[in-house]
């Protein structure tokens, strides 16, 4: 059974199309890895599901076998999808504390322990203090946090970790690596070695187009693994 | 001395008021609708309209009520044309022509509707002036700065205090990721729509009580506001306030040494240089080269 199957979408701004008949099928559990240079779709991709890209085609999407309709996908998305943009990631004149009542509700309380032991303990100790005066580091994680509600089994991060140093962005990487042990996580990164040896699945975009999708992508050594991606997306046209 | 900080008072509550109602829809939208500046007359004439024949305690609190209500529904029905807009990028300018069409619209239907002379609702003409330390305020000044502060403070307790408060500044904070962890922005956008003109409409009534109003007034109320509001940075209700602090002096001590006829002229003043200096606020980091 499959857990969610999307195919055949094509996606853009305006009358501009960015992305092409784009298949992708993620499983329950585990982490997918979308590579590709800036400008390659990779971002489209996670605005056309929210619906803040447009869609001009969709053959279809399913979960757990069941077709969802072309009218309930954003909404259906929202629901269960948590989506960690690149940019603006965190509501910056709020505190941290209100950050989590609004996207987690009042529940993210009792659930305190669980996400700091997902996403460590601190952003958690700046409760009371602006989102937008956090660290780079620190906003990751807590953007990280917003997305896990419960209810959301699909974590889609675009580009998570884009202006970090190398201390954070290892923290950030090792958190979303513990995520993709109980959710089917997506990550478009354009630089993926971070991710490589890590990754269940790699999905490498070139100008809109899938130039290659490798599958047990962990079982691949990492120099072999980033051969293959880079061969590919020297080769697409 | 006391006397013109006292009337400078007067004036900053009701600044404050209309700059709150104005903060409230500018905030989250960061678009100029001229619609606004319409619905403080529109609630002054609906109180006219309902109540005008009556006057005591009674009646002044149906129509701040009924004009409050009035101008929220009005604000809803606006916000609702505007979401049905579409333009893209030029979405700002689109609202901005259309919302002027509504404007001039409204406009001359009061005009035709009540005439184009000042009208006044002097409904608590009987109470005895307020007299204390050298200053003599009417009662109708001390009820409507009380109710002005009343409603500012309403307002920033929702603002600062509430989970729906929280809700409604991450929406104006980044309606992008807003929409993201599920809030519903359409409901939210209602919400503003409502609050934000029920504030006007309110502000309305009290301005008719005291010095009067005519269908031509609109603009004379909202230009204080967006002045307060963007030497505030528009960021908080009570940054807000302290810009309306500010206009209200200005206003105020210009009257005093210059004459009564260079009040409004300073304020537009004021506005001109920070929209030429600073487009969204003098707090904000856009510059007109950025």
């Amino acid at each position: 059974m499959s857990f969610f199957v999307l195919s055949g979408l094509s996606a853009g701004y305006g009358g501009r199309r960015v992305l092409f008949d784009f298949d992708l099928s993620l499983p329950e559990r585990g982490l997918t890895l979308l590579v590709g240079a800036n400008g390659s779709g990779k971002s489209t991709l996670f605005k056309a599901l929210f619906g803040q890209a447009r869609v001009f085609e969709a053959r279809s999407f399913d979960f757990l076998d069941r077709k969802i309709s072309p009218g309930a996908r954003v909404a259906w998305f929202r629901r269960r999808c948590g989506y960690v943009p690149q940019y603006r990631n965190v509501f910056d004149s709020l505190t941290v504390e209100e950050n989590l009542s609004v996207a987690l509700g009042g529940v993210w309380r009792a659930r305190r322990t669980e996400l700091e032991a997902v996403v460590g303990a601190s952003p958690f100790s700046r409760l009371r203090d602006r989102a937008g005066n956090l660290s780079g580091g620190q906003k990751h994680a807590l953007a990280l946090a917003l997305a896990l509600d419960e209810d959301k089994r699909v974590l889609l991060l675009d580009e998570p970790l884009a202006s970090l140093d190398g201390g954070a962005r290892t923290r950030v990487a090792s958190i979303i690596g513990k995520l993709a042990e109980t959710k089917a996580v997506l990550v478009a990164e354009h630089r993926f070695s971070v991710f490589a040896g890590v990754a269940d699945k790699i999905v490498a975009l070139k100008q809109g187009r899938v130039a290659i999708v490798l599958e047990n992508a962990r079982t691949l050594a990492r120099d072999a693994l980033v051969e293959r991606v880079t061969t590919a997306l020297l080769r697409a046209p | 001395m006391s006397q013109l900080a006292a009337n400078v008072f007067y004036s900053f509550t009701l600044q404050s008021l209309l700059a709150t109602a104005f903060f409230i829809w500018f905030r989250p939208t960061r678009y100029f609708h001229a619609t606004h500046a319409m619905i403080a007359p529109l609630g002054a004439y609906a109180a006219i309209y309902l109540w005008g024949a009556e006057t005591g305690w009674v009646a002044l609190v149906s129509a701040l009520a009924g004009a409050t209500l009035t101008a929220a529904a009005m604000g809803v029905a606006v916000e609702a044309l505007y979401a049905r807009l579409g333009g893209g990028r030029d979405r700002p300018l689109v609202i901005l022509v259309v919302s002027l069409a509504i404007y001039a619209i409204a406009q001359n239907v009061l005009a035709i509707a009540f005439g184009e002379r000042i009208v006044r609702w002097p409904a608590l003409a009987d109470a005895q002036a307020v007299s204390t330390m050298g200053v003599e305020l009417s009662v109708t000044q001390v009820v409507a700065a009380g109710v002005a502060i009343a409603a500012v403070v309403a307002i920033w307790c929702w603002w600062e205090l509430s989970a729906a408060g929280r809700t409604a500044r991450a929406l104006s904070d980044n309606p992008e990721l807003a929409d993201i962890v599920g809030v519903d922005t359409r409901a939210i956008s209602r919400a503003f729509a409502a609050i934000s003109a029920g504030c006007a409409g309110l502000a309305g009534v009290l301005i008719v009580l005291d010095v009067g109003v005519t269908p031509s007034e609109g603009f004379n109320l909202l230009i204080p506001a967006i002045t307060a509001v963007l030497l505030s940075g528009a960021r908080s209700i009570s940054g807000v306030v302290t810009g309306a602090a500010l206009v209200a002096t200005l206003q105020g001590t210009t009257a005093f040494l210059l004459g009564s006829k260079w009040e409004d002229f300073v304020v537009y003043a004021l506005l001109a240089a920070i929209l030429v200096a600073r487009p969204l606020g003098l707090q904000s980091n856009a510059t007109r080269e950025a």
